[in-house]
């Protein structure tokens, strides 16, 4: 069963006179128990994507296309509608920690308050509820009455992760969950979300820089390059049989696994993502492309390559 | 820094200053106080006089166009004062750092402790009365926000990587303070001259209602000192209060206004907390302005 | 450790406000005794009285010590006009001074987080637009003149509350209602001039609130307005607001003084209005003393206040 559901997804941020535009037609869905990977550089979009879901993006951004969730369309619904939605049904994780937790409140306190405020634990309950997930994730119960300048990097991270599941959502949005983790806390967490995906029936997005994640975990992986999704398909066909050329460059710069340095420069790819306030047409990739020809500065055909794949490039065959 | 869109309120305020000081110059050589008095006493608002007459029979809008004249002079000499002391010694403690900085800083840190009320209050009246004793007291009140603002951008100004250059190269401090300091700082020394001309004009008028004032002349401050001193609130004469009181208002308005939006312009991080002080609280949060400031 | 180094600033501190207080009285060129009693009725021996008081005809390091010795013993001169031990009539001054400052503070304090809050989380609004052109007008008139029409308006013309003093009666009865009665208006001019620093700082600390990934993450959880806005924007907004209470008590003190000498509300502004007058140098002398060494040590007292809630806090 289709979760997640989106549509030409665009978002565009206000630059001055101009519009700088991070997402230009992104269409993904996620299933009910699927892991659905979304890859690709820092700035390429991905965090752009995740928080359009629950519309948490800035009053300024600009989003067209639709999100449909669980079948209601998320684009045109009331303050009401969406409250019912966020957490109850679907929770993100977001990006950043260190910042994510608000240094005023316990962490026992902020994993409990959306099962609190949805009414699915009490009061007297709320304490268990929040030892419970902090011993989910990993993290010791105790936890709970500390401040967030109180934990490590790695505990904020899981804290949030914990957060995330206090109302057992249906869908998962995970906005780089393990990039401040070393790499076993980082394959425990990973197990988690499987685990998750495989007995609770969860859709997880997992967003993040890391293939060697994705690849650990993830049914499908989607490629974002410049604010569009380049390739898409089943994980071991993407990563294992690349048929875009910016896939390409990404598995061969994604040998070192957790590496964060790899996020900023793919080793094998020359030059720099492109400006998102460009509009030039063709493919975005072409200055960096390897097999760029004349024929990539016009209309770049979205074609399917194979089971459930799609590629956007002139030089794979269908 | 988006633009010239943000200077606007400023340029506007700094517009109204400058034809106000014009004005103020110009009145008194227009036209003298009138000396005999010619209307009826404690008149309220009539169509002659908009806004009432003294008990001296003067109007009190003729008054107060005429006191800009001394009003406006002794702000702009104390905040000139003030700025002096203030700017030298912030531009002195931040590009010298080590000792000069660490004991410039603190006694500036311990003056802005003091109730400036209090301080210029007392400094008023062991100087005596006096224009140029006033506009002391009101600068050696208020000079050290001056002089914390600017040692804080000099210290930003002066981490930049050119002017390591400068510094490497051999580029004496003069120098390095003219042609590279200065011209970086000089947009916060704008700020804050607006900022303490709004305060020198408050406490000119402050100190007159404590009879410290400047009585050779008509100021806005003396005129709601005499018009206290007649009993004018409990004898229902209102209008004496209002037109000196509405001036010195708008004058403070304009000048808080333009402040506030060179601050904004210039972005948070240079000027912050001129109009409040900054709170101690997010002192060395990261965002703030490099170097350290000693407590 | 910081203790220490809290008391030793404060230490220097005070021991600066005493030198300054003995500069001004005792060391200024010219004679600070003609100074501040020019153009007043004084006679000669008055003169005399006030110089032998502040041994002004000593050398000076004898000066310095009789004068230090004299504070130790908490000793600060007779005033001329009253009389009476100085010390004595600063005492039965601080209690109202106290008592306004307070009241105005949690006043302003209140209605600033109130309108500050509002115009914060919605800028450019119409409550911002108000609220925040209100703050700025407040800020920019003189204190005294706002008391004067306060005066005019409410006690003069409407006749609501009394426009002098703490008391109905002079021998010190009347009552809790009756002080609360003559407090109203100095404390509501008080606020007023306070209010626009609490408003601003609010509002500004608010809208930064507004984009803080923890608020958008409260907004994620499905939590009502209300609550995203005081349970998770409010309180983080509020450190640097606790901390401009704290540390702005010269400021807060300023404004009192004049209050006080407007409403003769007989607190130590009051009493610095009448050594002016008289004129009293020694009461002046008090004043001065007592309003910069208790503003310095409130100001370590805060010092130590605010670190303590900084390490609790936490700024991240
Ligand atoms: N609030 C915003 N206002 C303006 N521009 C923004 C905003 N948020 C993101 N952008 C821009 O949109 C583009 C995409 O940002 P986004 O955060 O979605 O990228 P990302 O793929 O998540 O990157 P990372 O891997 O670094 O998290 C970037 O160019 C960024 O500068
Ligand atoms: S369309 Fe052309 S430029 Fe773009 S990826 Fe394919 S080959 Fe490279
Ligand atoms: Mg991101």
């Amino acid at each position: 069963m289709t979760l997640l559901e989106l549509d030409g997804l665009s978002v565009a941020y206000p630059a001055g006179q101009r519009w700088a535009r991070a997402v230009r037609g992104v269409s993904l869905s996620v299933a009910a128990g699927e892991v659905v990977g979304l890859a690709g550089e820092s700035g390429c979009g991905k965090t752009s994507v995740a928080m359009s879901v629950l519309r948490l993006l800035p009053r300024t951004a600009k989003v067209t296309g639709r999100i449909r969730f669980g079948g209601t369309d998320l684009t045109g619904a009331t303050w009401g509608e969406l409250r019912a939605v966020r957490w109850a049904q679907a929770a993100v994780v977001f990006q950043g920690a260190q910042h994510a937790l608000n240094p005023m409140h316990r962490i026992g306190t902020q994993i409990a308050e959306p099962a609190l405020r949805h009414g699915l634990v009490t009061r007297s309950a709320a304490a268990a509820h929040a030892a419970d997930l902090l011993q989910r994730v990993g993290l010791a119960p105790e936890l709970a009455r500390d401040h967030p300048h109180q934990l490590s990097g790695g505990q904020r991270q899981r804290a949030l992760l914990a957060t995330a599941l206090s109302c057992s959502p249906r869908l998962l949005i995970a906005d780089e969950p393990t990039s401040a983790l070393d790499s076993v806390s980082q394959a425990a967490i990973l197990g988690l979300l499987r685990e998750l995906a495989a007995e609770r029936g969860i859709g997880v997005l997992l967003v993040s820089h890391d293939l060697g994640a994705l690849a650990a975990v993830c049914d499908r992986i989607a490629v974002m390059y410049a604010g569009r999704i380049v390739e898409q398909g089943s994980a071991e066909a993407v990563l294992g049989d690349p048929a875009h050329p910016y896939t390409e460059a990404l598995t061969g710069a994604a040998t070192v696994i957790g590496d964060p340095a790899t996020r900023y420069a793919p080793r094998s790819l020359g030059g720099a993502p492109p400006d998102p306030l460009s509009t030039a047409p063709g493919c975005a990739f072409a200055p960096r492309c390897p097999h760029a020809g004349p024929d990539c500065g016009g209309e770049i055909p979205l074609r399917p390559a194979g089971p459930g794949r799609l590629v956007e490039c002139v030089r794979v065959a269908s | 820094m988006t633009g010239w869109r943000p200077l606007l309120p400023a340029a506007a305020a700094g517009t109204t200053l400058t034809a106000l000081g014009l004005l103020s110059l110009t009145v008194p050589a227009a036209r003298t106080l009138p000396g005999n008095a010619s209307g009826p006493h404690l008149a309220p608002p009539s169509a002659r006089y908009p806004f009432g007459t003294t008990d001296t029979g003067l109007s009190v809008l003729d008054l107060v166009v005429f006191g800009a004249h001394r009003t406006l002079i002794i702000a702009a000499l104390s905040t000139a004062l003030a700025l002096g002391v203030g700017t030298a010694t912030g531009v002195l403690a931040g590009h010298f750092q080590g000792w000069p900085d660490r004991v410039l800083s603190r006694f500036t840190q311990w003056v802005l402790v003091l109730p400036q009320l209090p301080l210029a209050i007392t400094i008023a009246a062991v100087l005596g009365p006096g224009l140029a004793q006033l506009s002391l007291a009101i600068a050696l009140a208020y000079w050290p926000a001056t002089a914390r603002v600017v040692r804080a951008a000099v210290v930003a100004t002066e981490s930049l990587p050119h002017l390591e250059r400068a510094r490497a190269l051999g580029a004496g401090h003069w120098r390095q303070i003219r042609v590279h300091t200065w011209p970086a700082v000089l947009p916060v020394v704008i700020t804050c001259t607006t900022l303490t001309l709004g305060n020198a004009l408050l406490s000119e008028a402050t100190l007159s209602f404590f009879g410290l004032g400047d009585t050779t002349s008509v100021t806005w401050g003396g005129m709601l000192q005499d018009a206290s001193g007649i009993g004018a609130i409990t004898a229902g004469a209102w209008w004496y209060l209002l037109a000196p009181g509405l001036a010195i208002t708008l004058v403070v308005m304009v000048c808080s206004i333009a402040g506030r939006s060179t601050e904004a312009a210039l972005g948070r991080h240079q000027a912050h907390g001129l109009l409040l002080r900054r709170p101690r609280w997010r002192r060395s949060a990261a965002g703030e302005p490099a170097g350290p400031e000693p407590v | 450790m910081r203790a220490a180094r809290v008391a030793g600033t404060l230490l220097a501190r005070l021991t600066g406000v005493l030198f300054l207080g003995f500069a001004l009285f005792h060391l200024l060129p010219g004679d600070p005794v003609s100074a501040l009693t020019r153009g007043r009725p004084v006679t000669t021996e008055d003169l005399a009285t006030i110089r032998a008081g502040f041994g002004l005809d000593l050398p000076l390091w004898k000066q310095f010590t009789s004068y230090v010795t004299a504070l130790a013993h908490g000793d600060l001169g007779t005033s001329l006009a009253a009389h009476r031990p100085v010390a004595d009539m600063l005492a039965e001054r601080i209690g109202p001074t106290l008592l306004l400052t307070v009241s105005a503070t949690v006043l302003s304090v209140t209605v600033g987080i109130a309108t500050g809050v509002a115009a914060g989380w919605r800028p450019r609004g119409i409550g911002d637009r108000v609220g925040t052109g209100a703050a700025i007008v407040l800020w920019s008139a003189p204190t005294f003149w706002l008391g004067m029409l306060l005066m005019a308006i409410l006690g003069v013309a409407a006749g609501l509350f009394p426009i002098a003093g703490m008391r109905s009666t002079e021998s010190g009865g009347g009552g809790v209602l009756d002080v609360a009665h003559h407090l109203v208006l100095p404390c509501i001019t008080l606020a007023a001039v306070q209010y626009a620093q609490y408003h601003l700082l609010i509002r500004s600390a608010v809208a930064a609130e507004r984009h803080a990934v923890y608020v958008t993450l409260a907004r994620a959880k499905g939590l009502p307005d209300a609550l995203v806005r005081w349970r998770h924007a409010v309180p983080n907004a509020m450190a640097p607001t606790l901390s401009l209470v704290l540390t702005n008590l010269g400021f807060v003190v300023s404004g009192a003084v004049t209050v006080e000498a407007v409403f003769s509300w007989p607190g130590l502004g009051d009493l610095t209005f009448e050594a002016l007058r008289g004129p009293d140098p020694p009461v002046l002398h008090g004043t001065f003393l007592l309003l910069c060494g208790s503003v310095v040590t409130a100001d370590a007292i805060a010092d130590v206040v605010l670190r303590r809630f900084d390490r609790r806090g936490g700024t991240t």
